[in-house]
């Protein structure tokens, strides 16, 4: 295999898996009104707000970092890289502030988590939702 | 960080344990008519939450830094650890942190912390009991860390800072890290911001002072922390005040020894006053402490102040540092200035006069003729400042590496900062100290 073959089979490889991934959106439970703008979500995912802004607790679930699409929403929607919102997390738990946050493998247990539980958010691949009526979407 | 309650019930296939309980729950109704599948559905949905509710209580997490230091000059003890030869244990330790949630609104939490320097033995750094009052407030009642400084509470938590060490000149200062007691926190939100106020108060107990063992106290202990969070932005002030007792003051023994051993050496005779009175009681301390962070994902700003009085002949200091940070990718390069002052050296003139200075017997011969006082005057000349240059590597989520290099001098006339020298011995104008370490949390 020549050096072209190679590079256009690897631009190939790349731009069928970039279109295998769908965008990642945010979730919380159907039940749930909230109308949280952005700055509010970011706030709630940093543990930094502990409420949604219609009214209730909120209970923000992190993604464990083995899920390929973690490091996509989390610059998405918390505007900062894994490690910086691992940092941050740990900061508040390991001060006893916080309860630690559930961390959440595939999308199937993520979309499940937040249908049984009014109270939280977290992020999923927007394929995981379609059809689902237990969950909404908040930011996408 | 690992959640075990991620791997608890709540999966989308019902689990051989949610089975059970549906089959369970089905045996003991009576079957007087038979069930649709939406009703199963339900029934399964209604159990599943059951099952949600009830899920596990208990949860782990954990830190773990392995670090070593190694400075140029020796002869002496720096930051607790002896210097010249390389330290892989005064800087590593590992902790495990135990939750068990007793209620909706109540959980005990404790840290279990083993540190190197300390034969890996383990003890209790935290062991609390926390209740939520409601929403915004929470109590908490136990074994606590002081929130005295940004990092104060995960001091601990090497992965959580940008250093291997925090800046010593501030972060050395405070001999208390835990204390017993009580405190609140309120969160609100104000002027755009997200803010909490800490309250507390309670005792603590002093290991040790300057690396000596010590039996002393800090009672009646009460602060505050007052955090704003905006956007990018941390800012931080803290207050808190107590009365320290050191009913043994370990130096006045090697004080009186070393001005005993030269006076032997010079045919003075012993000296025939009795070793000199050292001992505080229920000094009054107070502490004062302003922190301010920017963290944009790129640029990483730090600077903090703090300011401790300490009535008697303690030293009051001034201390101060800035650190900058720029993140390129996973590398993060940073320069700290650190320094901290002596406000009132005037307080320690007693230790180059007269009191370890016996006159009936012929002045010693000696460049200073009363070298245990100077000792002693030494301990209390904590002025030094450093320069330290460093490199974290965010290896992946959870995992981190340092490394960094100090430059520490800048000492007052007869002091040598926090470097303690052996016996009499001198100490370096200036000297490095390099680290690095393995970070983690999980």
């Amino acid at each position: 295999m020549n050096m072209k073959k190679i590079v256009a089979t690897f631009l190939l490889a790349s731009a069928v898996a970039g279109t295998a991934q769908a965008e990642v959106v945010l979730i919380v439970n159907a039940s749930n009104p909230t109308n949280a703008n952005t700055e509010d979500i970011k706030r709630i995912m940093l543990g930094r707000l502990n409420q949604f802004p219609a009214d209730g607790i909120a209970v923000p679930m992190l993604r464990s970092t083995r899920w390929a699409q973690w490091g996509e929403c989390t610059q998405k929607f918390i505007g900062k890289s894994p490690s910086d919102v691992e940092r941050n997390w740990a900061t508040r738990v390991f001060s006893g502030q916080v309860e630690p946050p559930k961390v959440i493998l595939t999308d199937a247990e993520a979309v499940q988590a937040v249908s049984l539980n009014p109270n939280a958010i977290t992020c999923v691949s927007a394929d995981a939702v379609k059809g689902n009526n237990a969950v909404r979407i908040v930011a996408r | 960080m690992s959640h075990p309650q991620s791997r608890g019930p709540g999966r989308p296939r019902r689990g051989p344990l949610a089975t059970a309980i549906l089959l369970a729950g089905l045996a003991v109704t009576p079957l007087s008519h038979a069930y649709t599948d939406e009703e199963l559905d339900a029934k399964f949905s209604t159990l599943q939450q059951q099952l949600q509710s009830n899920a596990p209580r208990f949860s782990v997490n954990g830190y773990f830094t392995f670090a070593g230091s190694v400075t140029d000059e020796n002869g002496g003890t720096y930051n607790d650890v002896s210097t010249g030869d390389p330290n892989l244990e005064a800087l590593s330790r590992g902790a495990l942190q135990l939750e068990f949630k007793i209620s909706d609104d109540t959980r005990f939490v404790t840290q279990l912390l083993s540190r190197g320097d300390q034969g890996w033995q383990t003890h209790a750094e935290w062991a609390f009991l926390a209740h939520n009052i409601n929403a915004d407030t929470t109590v908490r009642a136990g074994r606590l860390r002081l929130p005295v400084f940004l990092f104060s509470e995960t001091l601990d938590v090497g992965y959580t800072q940008p250093w291997v060490t925090p800046p010593t000149e501030l972060y050395g200062l405070l001999a208390f890290s835990s204390y017993e007691g009580i405190d609140l926190r309120y969160r609100f939100e104000a002027a755009g911001a997200d803010w909490s106020l800490q309250p507390y108060m309670g005792y603590a107990r002093l290991d040790s002072w300057e690396g000596v063992d010590s039996e002393s106290r800090g009672d009646d202990m009460i602060g505050f922390d007052l955090t704003a969070n905006r956007g990018d932005v941390t800012a931080r002030i803290g207050y808190f005040a107590s009365k320290l007792s050191i009913p043994d003051f370990p130096l006045a023994d090697v004080a009186y020894d070393i001005n005993t051993g030269v006076r032997a050496a010079l045919g003075a005779g012993l000296l025939s006053s009795p070793e000199p009175d050292l001992s505080v009681d229920r000094t009054s301390t107070r502490f004062l402490s302003v922190g301010l962070r920017y963290d944009d994902g790129k640029v990483m700003l730090l600077t903090e102040y703090a300011g401790a009085k300490i009535d008697g002949f303690f030293s009051d200091t001034t201390s101060c540092y800035g650190t900058a940070g720029y993140r390129f990718g996973k590398w993060m390069p940073h320069l700290t200035y650190s320094h901290v002052r002596v406000d009132d050296p005037e307080e320690r003139e007693f230790a180059s006069v007269a009191w370890l200075y016996d006159p009936p017997g012929p002045a010693p011969a000696m460049p200073m003729d009363n070298p245990g006082g100077a000792f002693i005057a030494s301990a209390f000349a904590l002025d030094q400042q450093s320069w330290t240059a460093g490199v974290r590597y965010d290896y992946r989520p959870g995992i981190a590496l340092k490394a960094e290099a100090s430059l520490v001098g800048d000492f007052a006339d007869g002091g040598s900062g926090q470097w303690i020298p052996d016996g009499a011995g001198a100490a370096p104008d200036e000297f490095w100290v390099y680290r690095a370490s393995l970070d983690m949390v999980f």
